[in-house]
């Protein structure tokens, strides 16, 4: 199926894929964004990539609507499925269960599964993230494990810490900033995902992949002071 | 250098035009509510359009400057006096160290604008003066300002060029106001009868309306038509439609995604009308199309950008190496 091109006021058009979620139209997306940014066409002010669009901004007094459209009708002409561009894995420790994972029981309860069987699972994908929205950094990411799956809490949390990983559904993701919510809090990660006064305040982008990796009590007291040091290196591997 | 806060009136925050480069990373842009007013605001005092200023709303602050500067205010029409004397909306004015402002209550439409020579001087978060109430960061440390609050200005200047000159007629803001729109993303979805209605009847402004949105009452539009969406993009103007039926516009403290279709988008030249509508007021939209949308947009900058050198050229009696500065500025803009 071809993607439509759809106006978004005079400023704002998507470029709109298939109404699903689903690795291969995001790749798509995400190829169609790179092709883009590539050629750094002169009036177009930004992206922003979802489940199923790109949105793409522009400056109108820079480039008219009719030659934006026929680029990019012809940019997502053929666009592949494959990613050409490298896989960016970000590793985020976290450690599982007790005091920071409080929720931990209710997953060993809908999945008939122990808590360290629940945290193999957890930290074995690489998970996509599709888009990011809702709180600054928070990434819906795809390819939990449907043993998993458990629904939200009946009686949502007035608050849950920064760093809080969780289950909601079929989804999983973590909180950058404090939030109420109802996700199932099953551990949490000493770093903090969100750093505005930082270059860069985000440690990663739609279309990279986040990977937990499960850490001790100490680890997670290593890795807060040197969070708090300014000294901690984030694992970030590149994959072809 | 700057500016003391004697009373902080409703919402007085710094803001200029957002924090545009974050929306992907799921961070609101924020930035003024009326994007025309601060830039003529900016342009009057001899700034560059998008520098930072104070945005008031209902009732605006009483303040006092620490140094000579001048100063305009625009947008919400108030009753306002600087030492006691009445001045005006969108006009430059020079104020002498130590001389009190005072901005009253709006006595028509929502958002007013100050700006001062030289410009708002907060620390730049995420690449923008800002301030994100929702997440209390950027701006003057992230909140509104409050009595007692000493706020900087950059390198403040006491001179520009044509002072009396630096003025331009104030608009009045209409009861019953007409927004062009363009079609939305979804409006596809919506039947015809359901686009007719939109664009026929009249709908009023509710009390829950903020930065974030306003939402407007009328008869309800339906959108059983309509299939499960995914969150995508929001824009500044979007018109979406709850399940409810009552639509909201999005606006500057928009959340960055959202997944309510969109029947219509506000065109830019109308978004400025758009967000001094106060609640009760009755409002109705025009479809245009995109082409027309833009070509009206492209009118409106290019008024600005004739006042701009209207007022540049009037600096050219004597050479002022300010003006020189900010004209080499815009070329590497």
């Amino acid at each position: 199926m071809k993607p439509s091109i759809i106006p978004v006021g005079d400023t704002a058009v998507d470029v709109v894929f298939e109404n699903k979620i689903d690795p291969i139209i995001n790749s798509q997306i995400r190829n169609l964004q790179s092709k883009l940014e590539q050629e750094a066409i002169t009036g177009i002010t930004g992206f922003l990539a979802a489940f199923r669009t790109l949105t793409v901004f522009y400056n109108p007094m820079q480039i008219s609507w009719p030659e934006l459209k026929s680029i990019l009708t012809k940019e997502s002409q053929h666009l592949d499925s494959a990613l050409h561009t490298e896989k960016t894995i970000v590793h985020l420790p976290v450690l599982y269960g007790g005091e920071f994972g409080p929720d931990m029981v209710n997953i060993e309860k809908q999945s008939k599964l122990s808590s360290s069987e629940i945290i193999n699972l957890h930290s074995q994908p690489q998970y996509l993230i599709y888009m990011l929205g809702f709180l600054p950094g928070f990434a819906y990411l795809g390819g939990l494990d449907e043993r998993l799956a458990t629904p939200r809490l009946a009686n949502p949390r007035l608050k849950i810490n920064p760093g809080s990983v969780g289950i909601a559904g079929t989804q999983t993701g973590m909180y950058p900033i404090e939030s109420p919510g109802g996700w199932q809090i099953i551990g949490r990660t000493p770093l903090q995902l969100f750093q505005p006064s930082a270059d860069d305040p985000f440690y990663y982008s739609a279309g990279d992949y986040i990977k937990f990796d499960a850490i001790t009590v100490s680890e997670y007291q290593a890795i807060q002071h040197d969070v708090e040091q300014h000294q901690y290196q984030i694992e970030v591997e590149k994959e072809k | 250098m700057g500016i003391r806060i004697v009373k902080a009136g409703v919402l007085t925050t710094v803001q200029d035009a957002g924090r545009l480069n974050f929306q992907a990373n799921g961070f609101s842009v924020s930035g003024t509510m009326d994007q025309q007013a601060a830039n003529l605001a900016n342009l009057l005092v001899g700034n560059l359009a998008n520098q930072a200023v104070l945005e008031y709303s209902i009732v605006g602050p009483t303040l006092v400057f620490t140094k000579a500067i001048v100063f305009a205010i625009t947008g919400a029409i108030s009753t306002s006096y600087l030492n006691g004397n009445e001045i005006e909306n969108n006009k430059a004015y020079i104020a002498s160290k130590n001389d009190r402002l005072e901005i009253g209550p709006m006595l028509s439409g929502r958002y007013g604008y100050l700006a001062v020579s030289g410009g708002i001087q907060v620390p730049p978060v995420m690449q923008s003066r800002s301030t994100s109430l929702k997440y209390h960061l950027g701006g003057f440390n992230g909140r509104a300002l409050v009595e007692g609050d000493f706020v900087n200005v950059i390198e403040p200047f006491i001179r520009v060029p044509a002072l009396e000159d630096r003025a331009i007629p104030v608009e009045s803001f209409d009861q019953d106001v007409t927004i062009r729109v363009t079609a939305g993303p979804q409006s596809q979805y919506f039947n015809q009868d359901e686009l007719d209605q939109f664009t026929s009847q009249t709908f009023w402004v509710s009390n829950d309306t903020d930065r974030m949105g306003m939402r407007l009452t009328g008869n309800t539009i339906e959108t059983s038509g309509v299939p499960e969406m995914l969150s995508e993009a929001t824009v500044m103007g979007q018109i979406q439609v709850p399940k409810n039926g009552d639509p909201i516009v999005l606006l500057a403290d928009r959340q960055t995604s959202g997944g309510y279709p969109v029947i219509a988008v506000v065109a830019s030249v109308d978004l400025s009308k758009l967000v001094q509508l106060n609640p009760n007021q009755s409002v109705h939209f025009k479809m245009i199309s995109l082409t027309e949308s833009q070509q009206l947009n492209r009118q409106m900058i290019a008024k600005r950008e004739q006042l701009a050198a209207k007022f540049d050229a009037e600096a050219n009696s004597g050479v002022d190496t300010r003006v020189v500065a900010r004209r080499v500025a815009r070329l590497f803009k």
